[in-house]
Formats: C-alpha cells, sequence, structure tokens
C-alpha cells in the first residue's frame, strides 16, 4: 500500500490545500476526487470553508487595524512638535498598561483551559444503569451537560456541592453509586470557574477511585 | 494609569481581540521555547507596541496573512532575539523563516482552495449559493472546532503549535480532534445543502 493509499479523505484534502502532494499524488488525488463521492465532499466543504474564513478573517483583521488607527487619532496627529509625539508615548503606555494586566489572564486561562481539557475525559454514558432511578439520571444528565459545555456553570456547581455531600452520606442512597462522577465534575466545574483550591482536594479524594484522569490532573495544578 | 474608553462595537472588538492575541500568544511562547513568564510577558509588550506601529503606519493594509499570524511572527522573531541574547541556543536553531513561510503558506492555500473548487467543477452560481450555507456554518462553528479550524486553515499555524497553544496533549491529539471538526463541518455541510435543493425541486414542481 503506497503511502497515498494511507491516508483518510481528510488528509489528502489538507495535504492538496496546503501544496504538499508530489506531482503523482496529485493526479491521483484529481481522479479519485470523480470517483470517491466522500472525498469530493470533503473537498467541496473544505474549499468552501476556507475562502469563506479567509474572506470573514480579512474584514475582521481590516476592522480591527482600522479600530486601531481609529484609537490613535493618528490622522489627528503631526508628526512635528513635540505634543503630537508625547499623544503617541501615552496611547502607547496605555496600550502596554491593558498587556500587563493580561499576566493576571494567563493563570486564569490555564485552570480553566484544564476545566475544558477534561470536562469530556468520563464518559457520562457510564452513569446511566437500567435499573437506576430516572429521576436522578435525568437530573445529573443535566448537570453533566452543563458542566461539559460550560454553561451555568456557578448554579450547577451550588447543586453538584449538595450531591457531593449526599452521595458521600454515612448511608447509601440514590446518589451514592454515582459519586465518582459527581466529585469528578464538581472537581471540572470548580476549574472552568477557576477555584483550584476547591477542585484539588476533590481530585485527590477521587484518586482513590477513578485513578488515571484525577491523578494527571493532580500533576498539572500542584 | 489611563485606560482607553470603549464606547462602541468596534472598541470592543478591538479589546476582545487584544485579550485573545495575549492568551493565545503566551501560551505558545511558554510551551514552544519554554521561556519564563516574565521573558513572554516582555516579548507580547514589545509585539503589541510593533503592531500598533504597523497598523498605523499602513503596514498592515496589504496584509497577506492573517492578523494573528503578523503578531505570531513577530513574537516569534523576539523570541529568538532573546534567546541569542541568553545565549541559550545557536542563531540558526531553528532554521526558521519566522517572516515569509506563514504568509506564503496563506496565500497558497486560498489560491489551492478555488483550485480545488474549478475542480469539482460546480457551476458558479452553484457555489456562490453554497457559500451562503458555507458562511453561516463557519460563523456558528462551535468550540473546540472554532479555535482548531481557524487556526489552521486562516492563522496557517501547524498543528504542533496549535496542540501547544490551546493545550493538547500531543499534536496527534489535536490532529484527530480537527479531522473530527472537518468532518462534522462536511456532514453539516451535505444536511444543509441537501435541504436547500429539496426546497428548490418542490418549488420547481
Amino acid at each position: 500500500m503506497s503511502k497515498y493509499d494511507k491516508l483518510s479523505n481528510a488528509e489528502k484534502v489538507d495535504l492538496f490545500l496546503k501544496g504538499e502532494f508530489t506531482e503523482e499524488e496529485c493526479s491521483l488525488f484529481e481522479s479519485e476526487l470523480y470517483a470517491n463521492t466522500e472525498l469530493r465532499s470533503m473537498s467541496e466543504s473544505s474549499a468552501l470553508m476556507v475562502q469563506e474564513m479567509h474572506s470573514i478573517g480579512k474584514a475582521q483583521d481590516k476592522e480591527i487595524v482600522d479600530t486601531i488607527k481609529r484609537q490613535s487619532g493618528m490622522s489627528r496627529i503631526r508628526t512635528s512638535g513635540s505634543l503630537g509625539g508625547w499623544k503617541i508615548v501615552a496611547i502607547a503606555a496605555c496600550m502596554v498598561g491593558l498587556i500587563w494586566g493580561g499576566y493576571r489572564y494567563y493563570d486564569y486561562s490555564y485552570v480553566t483551559g484544564l476545566g475544558k481539557e477534561y470536562s469530556s475525559a468520563l464518559p457520562f454514558e457510564e452513569v446511566v444503569r437500567g435499573d437506576s432511578n430516572l429521576n436522578v439520571n435525568e437530573e445529573l444528565s443535566l448537570l453533566f451537560d452543563n458542566i461539559i459545555n460550560n454553561s451555568d456553570v456557578r448554579p450547577t456547581i451550588s447543586r453538584l456541592e449538595e450531591l457531593w455531600m449526599v452521595s458521600r452520606g454515612d448511608y447509601y442512597n440514590e446518589y451514592t453509586e454515582y459519586e465518582p462522577y459527581i466529585g469528578w465534575y464538581l472537581a471540572i466545574g470548580y476549574l472552568l470557574d477557576n477555584n483550584k483550591a476547591a477542585a484539588v482536594p476533590i481530585l485527590i479524594e477521587l484518586k482513590k477511585t477513578i485513578h488515571k484522569y484525577p491523578e494527571e490532573l493532580c500533576g498539572k495544578l500542584i | 494609569m489611563a485606560v482607553l474608553k470603549l464606547q462602541n462595537k468596534q472598541e470592543v472588538l478591538f479589546a476582545h481581540i487584544d485579550k485573545e492575541y495575549r492568551r493565545k500568544s503566551m501560551d505558545y511562547l511558554v510551551k514552544t521555547f519554554s521561556m519564563e513568564l516574565s521573558d513572554c510577558e516582555d516579548i507580547i509588550q514589545e509585539s503589541s507596541i510593533i503592531l500598533y506601529h504597523a497598523a498605523c503606519n499602513g503596514t498592515l493594509d496589504h496584509l497577506k496573512s492573517s492578523l494573528f499570524t503578523f503578531f505570531i511572527g513577530i513574537c516569534k522573531n523576539k523570541a529568538f532575539e532573546k534567546l541569542r541574547s541568553n545565549r541559550k541556543m545557536p542563531i540558526d536553531y531553528y532554521g526558521i523563516d519566522a517572516e515569509g513561510s506563514d504568509s506564503r503558506i496563506m496565500n497558497n492555500i486560498e489560491n489551492r482552495a478555488s483550485l480545488l473548487l474549478k475542480m469539482i467543477d460546480e457551476d458558479e452560481e452553484v457555489i456562490r449559493a453554497k457559500q451562503t450555507i458555507v458562511r453561516e456554518l463557519v460563523k456558528k462553528l462551535p468550540s473546540p472546532c472554532n479555535e482548531l479550524l481557524w487556526s489552521y486553515y486562516r492563522d496557517g499555524l501547524s498543528m504542533k503549535d496549535i496542540a501547544n497553544i490551546y493545550g493538547y496533549s500531543s499534536e496527534s491529539v489535536a490532529k484527530v480532534t480537527k479531522h473530527r471538526c472537518q468532518e462534522k463541518f462536511r456532514v453539516k455541510y451535505e444536511e444543509l445543502t441537501s435541504i436547500k435543493r429539496r426546497k428548490e425541486c418542490n418549488v420547481e414542481v
């Protein structure tokens, strides 16, 4: 089997778009376009997507550049004269100030990024059991979906906090079997809310039952 | 210190883009060059000022690459300078043409997309109708497909850079996710174009 034959349709389209096919591979690709409807469909949708992205992207970039020019008031600043020069320095200083404030944003971005990355690590399908309480499943489905989709995070965290306590109660109840999943999604919810301090103790607790992902996440957070 | 006032939609857009560029560039610099956070902040500050001046003096009026690609190119150059001045690696360590390659790839990808559509040999009017559908799909791309596809096809970033910026555990994981996104896009595109075709057939009848 040649190198070309081992490629998926998406890989073939990308290599063509980036101009990384040899002449022979280009011919093979062109022939296959007529015979392979899936490749043809992938090619069409990807090529149109590229065109639209470039069209939209160029318009957006132009808007940004025009906004920068407008913000600077460059059309009114004279390059000669110390007052014009001071205005440029002041505006540049403002930009530096805005960017410096971005440092704190990085830490937030890292923690919440981990939340997003791991939000789907434990497939929710595992929670659903044939003989389990349907209301509990329904509620948990909704809560876990909120975490995965990063929506209504704070109210979801509040409810998961309650269920985490209940599931770990002294007596067996309808939430007991779901304890690891409730804990996991609660920890992820904390991360999405940039609350590393609350997430870590739960992950440490979960390492005893779920092993892999809480261990990995702890390694990245501590 | 003085803060720029945000008064209208375009100024809000500018502030949002500024935050996005900082976040992505910071992740990129930390993971690609293993630099200290403080060095990365310095680089991003200097690069922002260069971008600002380039915008003001008209350099960006005929930009061939995306604005973000241009910005990350400046950051790359600044990172190399920093590493050379710290004597951490030889001058040609990466051997990369930090300025030119991204815009060449970008221009090329757009041209090759047009070529591919010609090879598929659809009528121009049909293509224009499909472009409207695609435009709406592109604007509504969900995360992470939005970030992956825009970074790859518009910003021209490599899968390695994309993995670093968006925190994927490896280049392969990012690549597989991107391919899945491409497939989802194709399926949605097929669904919408066939609905449109059916509607047109009904109208004709």
